[in-house]
């Protein structure tokens, strides 16, 4: 059947109508489906039934809408109950399955995070310890430097004072500084000069002082020295009758100051 | 007067909007159409209180099975007046009341409603109602008949002794009168 036949045949007019029977109904829904002029006939005859029907309208009771809402709120969404049960149970325990499987899962996942997160901070605490040990390790091995440098400075000092061939002269303070005292050890054999300084005053600014051996009534300088409480070694001497302290000018001078003799001790 | 596509788009959205479960165009949809389908229902069936129900029940209806809706096979109207026209029919079987097959004549069907929209009657229903009272009695009843009653051509072939050919050539023709408004 063509287009045209089949829209002059009035099976359209029928069709909206909701009038043909089942065989009908699928013919037409095949030709409204593969034709578009005979969709579009079939949308201007709604339309004149829809009009038609619009014109003879009467209005609902008030109230109607008010017990269509209610009904639908207190259904809750549920498109069709019976699809819904026949579909739920045949799925469920499948479902279960998949469910018991995603907890298991989950609770697996969750241990192993866990544990990862306790190991991770135990390797992080291992990590700052030993940091902290070496460290320590670092600091120690410094400090055992620093006292064996100590040690090996007391030793020397020690051997300073230990040799036989030195001897100790006393310097005594003078009218200057009359409590001062210092302690020069010589070597004559050697040369070695050793210089305790026991109690000088801290010199003023832009002055230190300076060891002079005294050889026959002249002055020859031993070096200055710094007040630090350690056994310093001097300039050698090859012979001395006395030794004596001078404050002089920052890196001392040719010839001694005597306004500023401290101290003087005889050989 | 609104143009052709605008009515597509209203219709497309409004279908969308009730598969998609929304609760306001469902109203929008009441509104829109709920005379024209009390109106469908009210032809059928002779009790205010009888209709109010099949009405109530056949928007649920609309709401529940929005899904099943294909706008390739017809406008939404259509769709929701065979639920209201079907629902109305079998009310009718179900409390024993004739179907009205043996009532013929308008006079048993129109009867007074004094909720009938006659003093309300929208701009664009008044080309229409002229149209409807210029088609030949028999024509309209025809159409009233089939459409708005449910009979089937040959059910309306056998009732008004007619040939099948005939119900389907006239039924055709007095549409096409209706569409001249269009």
């Amino acid at each position: 059947m063509n287009v045209k036949e089949y829209i002059e045949s009035g099976s359209l007019e029928l069709y909206a109508s909701g009038a043909l029977n089942e065989e009908e109904r699928k013919e037409a829904e095949a030709m409204i489906a593969q034709y578009p002029e005979v969709k579009a006939e079939l949308e201007a005859i709604e339309k004149a039934l829809e009009d038609y029907a619009f014109a003879d309208a009467v209005d609902a009771p008030l109230g109607v809408l008010t017990n269509i809402m209610t009904k639908i709120n207190a259904e809750n969404p549920v498109v069709n109950p019976g699809k819904v049960i026949s579909v739920k149970p045949a799925q469920s325990s499948q479902n279960n399955w998949v469910r018991y499987l995603a907890y298991a899962a989950s609770i697996l996942l969750f241990i192993s995070i866990a544990t990862n997160v306790y190991y991770y901070n135990s390797f992080k605490q291992a990590s700052y310890r030993l940091a902290e040990l070496e460290d320590a390790n670092t600091f120690l091995t410094d400090k055992m430097d620093v006292v064996r440098a100590e040690y090996q400075a007391m030793e020397t000092e020690l051997n300073v004072v230990k040799n036989p061939a030195a001897i100790a002269i006393t310097m005594k303070g003078q009218v200057i500084s009359p409590g001062s005292t210092s302690v020069v050890f010589w070597d004559k054999s050697s040369g070695n000069v050793y210089l305790s300084a026991i109690n000088l005053p801290a010199p003023e600014a832009g002055k230190q002082y300076q060891l002079w051996a005294l050889k026959g009534g002249k002055p020859i300088d031993a070096g200055v020295f710094d007040i630090n409480g350690k056994l310093q070694k001097m300039n050698n001497i090859a012979g001395a009758d006395a030794f004596a302290v001078t404050l002089e000018p920052n890196g001392g001078s040719i010839g001694p100051t005597m306004e500023q003799l401290y101290l003087v001790g005889g050989v | 007067m609104h143009n052709t596509s605008d009515i597509h788009a209203n219709e497309d959205l409004l279908v969308t909007g009730l598969q998609a479960r929304n609760t306001a165009v469902l109203k929008t949809v009441y509104e829109k159409y709920s005379s024209s389908l009390f109106g469908v229902i009210t032809r059928i069936v002779n009790d205010d209180h009888l209709a109010e129900d099949i009405l109530q029940e056949s928007f649920l209806k609309i709401w529940n099975n929005a899904e099943s809706y294909e706008s390739s096979k017809g406008r939404l109207f259509t769709w929701m007046m065979n639920i209201c026209r079907n629902a109305a029919i079998d009310k009718m079987r179900s409390k024993g009341y004739k179907t009205g097959k043996k009532t013929t004549s308008d006079e048993t069907v129109l009867y007074e409603n004094p909720t009938k929209i006659y003093d309300d009657i929208k701009p664009d229903t008044i080309g229409i109602k002229d149209l409807v009272n210029k088609l030949k009695p028999e024509w309209k009843e025809l159409v009233d008949l089939i459409y708005f009653k449910g009979y089937t051509h040959q059910e309306v072939a056998e009732e008004l002794n007619m040939p099948l050919g005939t119900v389907k050539t006239r039924l055709r023709s007095a549409i096409t009168l209706l569409r001249q408004k269009i």
